[in-house]
C-alpha cells in the first residue's frame, strides 16, 4: 500500500478545487449538488406503510397504502380507470438493498377508458422544499428521476412533472422492455427557465411527480410535451400503455429518487425512523405502526382524566409537531370497540362507549366530548381515544 | 373515497362552520373546511356535481 500526497484535485477547466485536502487529515468537497437529503421524494424505497400494507378495491383518488404515494384517478368526470389492489411486496430488484416495492394489481379492468379517465401514481412535493431548483429563473436546474420498475405489461409509459403553482408541465416516456423483469430507469428533466414561473415558497403542493398508467383521449390525443410548457391537457400522456386493460396486469415500483442534476446517483438509504418522521408530517395515527385503524386495542391510545357533568371530555396532544396546518381529516376511534366516531369512558368500573359530541382540533391537539349521557362528575373516571389525522397536500 | 351522510359542524368558540362530519367509506370522519384540503376539495366537487348534499348542523 502506498499513499498519494496531494493538496487538491481540480478539473483542468475549473478555476477552483473540486476536492481540497486539509492538513489535519480532513477534506472538503465542492459539491455541485446536495450529498445528503438529496432525494426530493419521501418514502421512495416504500419503507413506511402507516395506512395499510394491503389496500383492496382502490378505485378513487387519494392515499390508500404506502405513505406519501397517491392514487390518482377520475372520481367524477369519467369514472375510475380500473380497480386495484395496492400492496407492500417483497419482490424487489436483486442485491440493490431495497426491502419492499409497491405493487399495483389490476382487479377490475377497463380496456376502453372513457375520454376523461386516467390513472396516476403520484407524489406531491411542497414548494418550500423545491426552492433550490431555481425554477422560473435563467439558472433553473435540471433534475434526474431514477427508479426501479417491473411489469408483465411491456411498452411505453409516461412520466410527468406538473407545476401546480403555474399550471405548467413536462412529460417524458420510458419503456418497460422485458416482461416481469426489474429494470432501472433514469430520466432527466430540463429546468424551467421561463421567467416568473417559480414555485411558491410555502407548505402547499407545488410539484406533482406523476407516473401515468393509463388515460383516455382527453390526456393523450395531442403530441407529448417534452419541454416545460403551459399545460395543454391533450399533450400530457400521449403514447402510453393502459395498464388497466387486463386483470392480469401488475406493476411494481421502488427505489424512487428525484435529485438535482443530470446524473442519477446512488439511492439515498435512510433509517426507518427518519423516513417515518418525514411521513408523519403528512399522516399520523395513535395506533401502533402495524395496527390497523379500528382495531380493538388500548395500545397507543390517548388517556385523559374525564371531567364535565353530562359531557365527558378528552384531550390529546399529538406526539409530533411538524406541521403548520390543521388536519385535512380527523378520525377518532373508541379503543374499547374500534368504532369510529366514539370515545371510551371508564366510569367507576363501568365501561361506557359514547358517541362524539363537540370536537375541536388544531395542528397538534384534539379535544372531544361525549354526547349527553348523564355522566356524573363525581365519579372516578377516565377516558381514551385513538385518532388518525391526515395532513397530506 | 365514498362520501355519505355529510353535515356541517359549528365550532363552539367561533360559531362558524369549520368542519364537516361525513362518513368516508363508511367511517365517521371530521373534514376541515379549507381550500388547501384535498379531501374537502373532493367533497366540494361532488356537491357541485349534485352527487352529495351537506346538511346543516342539527
Amino acid at each position: 500500500m502506498s499513499t498519494i500526497k496531494a493538496k487538491a484535485f481540480q478539473h483542468p477547466s475549473a478555476t477552483s478545487n473540486n476536492i481540497t485536502f486539509n492538513s489535519d487529515g480532513t477534506h472538503t468537497v465542492n459539491a455541485a449538488y446536495p450529498t445528503t437529503s438529496k432525494n426530493l421524494i419521501i418514502n421512495g424505497a416504500m419503507n413506511v406503510w402507516q395506512r395499510s400494507a394491503n389496500a383492496t378495491g382502490v378505485n378513487t383518488s387519494g392515499y390508500h397504502s404506502a405513505d406519501r404515494w397517491a392514487h390518482g384517478t377520475d372520481d367524477l368526470l369519467g369514472g375510475p380507470l380500473g380497480t386495484w389492489t395496492q400492496s407492500r411486496s417483497t419482490d424487489v430488484p436483486s442485491a440493490q438493498g431495497f426491502g419492499y416495492s409497491l405493487k399495483m394489481d389490476c382487479t377490475t379492468a377497463d380496456a376502453s377508458p372513457a375520454a376523461d379517465d386516467f390513472l396516476l401514481f403520484q407524489q406531491r412535493i411542497e414548494g418550500q422544499n423545491l426552492q433550490h431548483l431555481l425554477k422560473g429563473t435563467s439558472s433553473a436546474k435540471k433534475v434526474t428521476l431514477s427508479f426501479w420498475v417491473k411489469s408483465n405489461k411491456t411498452g411505453t409509459y409516461i412520466i410527468e412533472l406538473y407545476d401546480v403553482d403555474n399550471q405548467r408541465q413536462i412529460s417524458k416516456s420510458y419503456t418497460i422492455d422485458s416482461a416481469s423483469t426489474w429494470e432501472k430507469k433514469e430520466i432527466i428533466f430540463d429546468g424551467d427557465t421561463n421567467a416568473t414561473d417559480v414555485f411558491d415558497n410555502d407548505n402547499n403542493w407545488s410539484l406533482g411527480v406523476n407516473w401515468w398508467l393509463g388515460s383516455g383521449s382527453t390526456y393523450s390525443s395531442g403530441t407529448l410535451n417534452t419541454t416545460w410548457n403551459n399545460n395543454t391537457v391533450a399533450n400530457r400522456a400521449v403514447g402510453g400503455v393502459n395498464l388497466g386493460d387486463s386483470t392480469s396486469n401488475e406493476w411494481y415500483i421502488t427505489g424512487i429518487q428525484l435529485e438535482v442534476g443530470e446524473q442519477a446517483t446512488g439511492f439515498e438509504f435512510e433509517p426507518f425512523e427518519a423516513i417515518l418522521t418525514k411521513c408523519q408530517r403528512y399522516y399520523e395515527k395513535s395506533y401502533e405502526y402495524d395496527t390497523a385503524l379500528g382495531t380493538v386495542t388500548f395500545n397507543g391510545a390517548y388517556y385523559d382524566e374525564v371531567g364535565g357533568t353530562n359531557y365527558p371530555r378528552i384531550q390529546a396532544h399529538y406526539g409530533v409537531r411538524k406541521r403548520t396546518r390543521v388536519p385535512n381529516t380527523m378520525t377518532i376511534y373508541n379503543p374499547n370497540t374500534g368504532t369510529a366516531g366514539q370515545m371510551y369512558i371508564w366510569d367507576n368500573g363501568t365501561n361506557r362507549n359514547y358517541s362524539l359530541g363537540n370536537t375541536r382540533y388544531t395542528f397538534n391537539s384534539v379535544s372531544t366530548e361525549g354526547q349527553n349521557n348523564a355522566f356524573n362528575l363525581n365519579n372516578r373516571a377516565w377516558g381514551a381515544i385513538h385518532y388518525a389525522a391526515d395532513f397530506e397536500i | 373515497m365514498i362520501f355519505t351522510n355529510a353535515k356541517y359542524e359549528t365550532d363552539l368558540f367561533t360559531g362558524e362552520n369549520d368542519k364537516i362530519i361525513v362518513e368516508i367509506d363508511g367511517v365517521i370522519t371530521f373534514v376541515s373546511i379549507s381550500e388547501d384540503n384535498w379531501v374537502y376539495k373532493k367533497i366540494k366537487k361532488q356537491v357541485e356535481a349534485g352527487e352529495l348534499t351537506i346538511a346543516d348542523e342539527e
